[in-house]
């Protein structure tokens, strides 16, 4: 997650700068509209969650290619059944990301959740709440942390 | 930058009805109104500090959506001390990862409190100035806190 920080540290300059608006008016100036933060919230949480999306496929890549080194047959063929030609980043996010984290796991269905929140994004059909852009932070650092922890 | 396949698109929940929305915006004032009855308790006496509040009129994107056109009324905290106050408003009860946030606006600048719990259980929870990005338990001490800048 090699932007996350600048991402983060970029949200928190915003933010103050809403809260700034806030403090002073009671509300947002004319010209950010009225939705101006809940769009900016869900900007930078895209923005946070593609480099968790990054972490995983650059992860899910490194496992393809050191699976598809393994002398043994039994434990290659798994890696070896994947479509060589399929860029690892057209295989569906779940399934990349079932390769780097234990599905039993609370971070798993902490991504799951934080992807479904992406899709509602990305699609235009939550354009009417805020995201609590500190909470998904929290998340997305446990998760990647867990990522990295898997050799 | 990877992107994401969105194979469950199809998979996203139906938006939520007037009646849910009215049902939950019952629940979301009469959390707030508790949580400001206890913030204002925990406010000492003797030391200075004046407590007042009041209302504040909150319109949000999805009450537009539904067809609500009237705004809410919430409960406000405002304490006053010496050399400065702080704020505490309800912000919005639709804030993605949470069941709702309140703004503070403190001299030290602004933060949030939110609600991590679930339905009949708040959880109420303060990004405290010392580390904006990790969130605690909005306890008694949390508070004492937040009113030691205003002394």
């Amino acid at each position: 997650m090699k932007h996350f920080a600048d991402i983060v540290n970029t949200h928190l300059a915003a933010d103050r700068a809403f809260a700034a608006d806030l403090a002073l008016s009671g509300q947002l100036p004319a010209l950010a509209g009225p939705n101006s933060r809940q769009i900016n919230d869900q900007a930078y949480f895209l923005l946070l969650f593609a480099q968790l999306d990054d972490l995983v496929t650059g992860r899910v890549k490194a496992q393809i290619e050191a699976g598809r080194r393994v002398p043994e047959w039994r434990e290659r063929r798994l890696w070896d059944a994947l479509d060589a030609k399929r860029a690892v980043k057209d295989i569906p996010f779940k399934v990349r990301l079932a390769l780097v984290i234990d599905q039993q796991r609370s971070e798993y269905r902490d991504a799951i959740a934080l992807f479904d929140i992406r899709n509602s994004i990305a699609h235009g059909s939550a354009l009417d709440s805020a995201v609590s852009i500190n909470t998904a932070i929290n998340q997305l650092q446990a998760i990647a942390s867990l990522i990295q922890e898997v050799p | 930058m990877a992107y994401i396949i969105d194979e469950d698109y199809s998979q996203l929940p139906p938006p939520p009805t007037r009646a849910e929305v009215e049902a939950d915006l019952v629940d979301w004032r009469d959390r707030v109104e508790s949580l400001i009855d206890l913030l204002a308790s925990w406010v000492p006496t003797g030391q200075g500090l004046t407590v007042v509040r009041g209302h504040r009129s909150v319109m949000e994107p999805r009450m537009r959506a539904v067809g609500i056109e009237h705004p809410q009324d919430l409960a406000i905290l405002s304490v006053e001390g010496a050399h400065d106050g702080l704020g505490i408003y309800p912000d919005a009860r639709w804030v993605t990862l949470t069941r709702g946030r309140l703004l503070v606006f403190h001299p030290l600048g602004m933060t949030y409190i939110e609600d991590h719990g679930v339905l009949g259980r708040p959880d109420w929870r303060l990004y405290p100035h010392r580390s904006l990005v990790h969130d605690v338990p909005l306890t008694h001490a949390e508070f004492l806190l937040l009113l030691e800048a205003i002394q």
